[in-house]
């Protein structure tokens, strides 16, 4: 299983744009891109926080597991 | 790590790494200023080992091999400092934590305890050399710890086990890097 990042899925449903995210919830766009991309080892909870705060969603909406494709391995 | 820190650990390497630099340029300048005067000669050997029985002349061949052994801690010397100066280097371009400054540390360390390892040595194979042409004296072998011999282990040492500390710690701040 690996985890898949949908927030940007998450930002369209809300009609926002990353920079206006980064700014709301104070980190720097290059992170956020970063996190969209599914580039980062992790999230920390009060970054998970901040984000379903201002997206007003649950942690599962913008975190998914889903199982490892054969063929990347 | 806070702006005043920050700022606190650049101006002190600055200062730091100008010293060093210093030092540098100034110690070969001024062991070729002690060989010019004549106070790397035989006369000048004497008086050093003056404790123990020398030979009343000290052959050309030892006071060069004698020499040659001393010029050991003074590249021991030159290495620390070196490596101190591009610690501090890193420092002043704001790289605090990071694996190239637990090397350099780690350099720094090792280079300290060889500096009393090679003090211990060197005086003793010193002492070994000169009275081993005594042929009416006695032959000496010495084996001296002097408190700075001491103090280069112990600092040396200290100096080894933070810079593997922050190699840790740079492992750590890497690691942390990925998460957001």
């Amino acid at each position: 299983m690996e985890i898949v990042v949908r927030l940007d899925v998450m930002l369209a449903l809300r009609k926002m744009k990353s920079r206006e995210l980064s700014a709301r919830i104070g980190i720097s766009e290059q992170n956020l891109s970063l996190l969209k991309s599914g580039k980062v080892k992790g999230i920390r909870f009060e970054t998970l926080a901040k984000i379903c705060e201002v997206l007003e969603c649950q942690p599962g909406d913008l975190l998914e597991a889903v199982a490892k494709d054969p063929a990347a391995r | 790590m806070n702006e005043r820190t920050f700022r606190r650990i650049q101006r002190l390497a600055r200062v730091l790494k100008l010293a060093c630099t210093a030092c540098l340029i100034l110690m070969p300048a001024f062991f070729i200023y002690a060989i010019a005067i004549g106070l790397a000669g035989e006369p000048a050997l004497q008086r050093e080992y003056a404790d123990y029985v020398l030979p009343p002349v000290i052959p050309l061949w030892t006071l060069i091999l004698v020499r040659l052994i001393q010029a050991v801690s003074v590249l021991l010397i030159f290495y620390v400092l070196w490596q101190m100066r591009g610690l501090f280097g890193l420092y002043l371009d704001g790289e605090t934590i990071s694996d190239r400054c637990a090397t350099r540390i780690r350099r720094c360390g090792q280079g300290l305890i060889y500096i009393g390892l090679a003090g211990v040595l060197s005086n003793t194979l010193i002492v070994l050399l000169l009275t081993m042409v005594n042929e009416t004296g006695p032959q000496t072998l010495v084996i001296t710890f002097s408190q700075g011999d001491i103090g280069f282990f112990l600092g040396g040492g200290l100096i080894v086990v933070i810079g593997w500390v922050m190699g840790e710690a740079a492992r750590i701040a890497e690691d942390n890097r990925g998460f957001v």
